[in-house]
């Protein structure tokens, strides 16, 4: 690239991105290393309270200490930082990045709007239900509140009228409650959410065209990741409403993959998809063992389809890394798009898990190489 | 101590005693057989219930080892709302049946093993750990139920063979001896009474002529 053109290309791009991007990525510079983690590993649950204590949990850490005690402070502290912190985003977010942000927080929405619609048509008390909101998406604690204080599951919905999920709600919910229903609602708007982000991507943000091949391929993977737990836990036939559509393959391709009983066929359907390269490394790296081959990673995933069985935890949590990592490298070529914004969010939501997973981990007394394998570092 | 006392030499009270020797033995017959059917109950049921609570204690292991993951991975929050989102509801049913005479529990679950698309909870918004935890706990439940019914049954069972093998020790080492020994006595003192007699009345005889 010469000298030219990236003082051209520099120049077109828009001071709100230069400005959004380099605060964030100062701000990704002050999450926790992978050092950091190695230390805690060893550390005892009071240690690591006074550690996050005195990071960038301090305030939470602080006002929750008389409410909470131990695991409970450990996690509420993490909960709500992350809340604070995408709200954060979503105050100094300028124009456009502003809706991509809404958008990609629109994930904990669901989660809450979900669970606000469970307690009332379940009758579980709303203090109870609080307890356990996430107020990381759009809509702030005020108006989820709102929401609780509504004993009807009909107001709830006609309450959420300026929601973008509102149109799903509305349409899958008309009389009498059937059972599945909330199950089938939760799925429709999670596709809807992954539909948004790609329409989003391709309206013309910076990096959109980076980011499209990496949120098609993380659809393929989770479709991969539920027609195993549909093969492990359902007799389900058609699995076609349980894929997210917009990834490189259809969820016609999945239904076919779904029926695979052929070694050859199913190993070479996910060589084909990119798949198998990615469970490589990921067995690799979690076997802490550079010989794994392709025949191995394909011998291991057969072994789990054919018994019916879904993949260890461990190496979806071992994709998970490579699939972040995949995004930081794109998120530093690209420095200013949308590709480090959705790369801190995402480095943010691992960080909050991996210090979940020590504290849990320490809670059950399980070994530092046990926990180990369960961070996205 | 006696099982008998005070028992008077008379003919009815023989004729009593022997009725109820009779009946004693007859008893002592029926309860050994219902002795050893509860024993061949207990005989057929114990391996069951010793396969049942091995593995009721591996999904228990099975359970305990994958709750520590299960909270590193979705932390207590996920997992609650994982719990709420639950539509499927585990009926547990309590009945009877005779088993010789002794009314055993049978304990039935209806809804626990479910289909992962009915459980209730989203397919897209949950991760696959919750996926096997639940499956865990519902084989854990299934197992519990499996487990809890035998198991009462068996202990029903000890308890009844525990009571009618009292009565049957009781009649064969008591009861019975005890009436034969009772029934030995009448009639010899009855023996006694007749050969006292008899030389009474060959007295009175002799002294007439």
């Amino acid at each position: 690239m010469t000298f030219n053109h990236f003082f051209r290309s520099y120049l077109l791009i828009p001071s709100s991105y230069r400005y959004l991007c380099t605060r964030i990525i100062i701000r990704k510079k002050s999450l926790i290393t992978s050092d950091q983690y190695n230390r805690l590993l060893n550390m005892d649950l009071s240690e690591f309270i006074r550690f996050i204590g005195e990071s960038g949990y301090h305030e939470e850490i602080h006002t929750l200490s008389h409410s909470y005690h131990e695991i409970e402070l450990i996690e509420q502290a993490l909960t709500q930082n992350l809340a604070k912190t995408y709200r954060n985003i979503l105050s100094i977010s300028p124009g456009g990045l502003r809706d991509l942000a809404e958008r990609y927080f629109t994930r904990y929405d669901i989660e809450n709007v979900m669970l606000i619609l469970r307690g009332c048509q379940f009758q579980i008390p709303p203090d109870k239900i609080r307890a356990v909101l996430i107020p990381a998406g759009i809509l702030d604690p005020v108006k989820l509140d709102q929401l609780l204080a509504i004993r009807s599951v009909t107001e709830i919905i006609n309450h959420l009228s300026s929601w973008t999920g509102h149109h799903i709600l509305s349409s899958g919910i008309s009389g009498e409650y059937k059972r599945g229903t909330f199950a089938s609602l939760e799925n429709d708007l999670y596709i809807a959410y992954y539909s948004n982000l790609l329409a989003d991507a391709k309206s013309g943000y910076q990096g959109g065209d980076v980011i499209i091949p990496h949120l098609r391929f993380e659809i393929d993977i989770q479709n991969i990741r539920n027609i195993f737990r549909l093969r492990a836990g359902s007799n389900v036939r058609d699995i076609t409403p349980y894929m997210i559509p917009g990834g490189y393959k259809t969820p016609n391709d999945f239904q076919r993959l779904y029926g695979i009983t052929d070694r050859e066929e199913f190993v070479n359907e996910l060589s084909n998809a990119g798949i198998l390269a990615l469970l490589t490394k990921a067995l690799g790296t979690l076997r802490c063992d550079k010989s794994v081959c392709d025949t191995d990673a394909a011998e291991f995933i057969w072994s789990r389809w054919a018994a019916h069985k879904t993949p260890l935890y461990t190496i979806v949590l071992a994709v998970n890394t490579m699939l972040l990592h995949h995004l930081d490298g794109l998120a530093r070529r690209h420095q200013f798009s949308v590709l480090p914004i959705i790369s801190y969010l995402e480095r943010k939501k691992y960080e909050v898990m991996n210090l979940r997973a020590i504290a849990r981990g320490k809670q059950f007394g399980v070994n530092p190489d046990f926990i180990r394998q369960h961070l996205v570092i | 101590m006696p099982y008998l006392r005070d028992v008077r030499p008379t003919k009815s009270e023989l004729l009593i005693l022997k009725t109820r020797l009779k009946i004693a033995i007859k008893s002592h017959k029926t309860l050994q057989m219902k002795l050893d059917g509860l024993i061949m109950e207990v005989t057929r049921l114990s391996p069951n219930v010793k396969a049942e609570y091995e593995l009721l204690i591996a999904r228990h292991r099975r359970v305990r080892h994958l709750l520590a993951p299960a909270y590193m991975i979705e932390g207590m929050l996920n997992l609650t709302i994982a719990a709420y989102s639950v539509e499927s509801k585990t009926e547990i049913e309590l009945s009877e049946k005779n088993l010789f005479g002794v009314r055993v529990p049978v304990i039935t679950g209806d809804n626990v093993r479910t289909d992962l698309t009915l459980r209730g909870y989203g397919l897209l918004g949950t991760s696959m750990v919750i996926d096997d935890l639940a499956d865990a706990y519902e084989g854990l439940v299934d197992a519990i139920i499996a487990y809890a019914g035998n198991a009462a049954a068996l202990s029903h069972l000890l308890l009844e063979i525990e009571r009618i093998n009292r009565r049957v020790k009781a009649l064969e080492h008591v009861v019975i001896p005890s009436l034969e020994q009772s029934i030995k006595t009448i009639s010899a003192a009855r023996e006694e009474l007749e050969r006292e007699e008899q030389t009474r009345l060959f007295h009175v005889k002799k002294r007439r002529r």
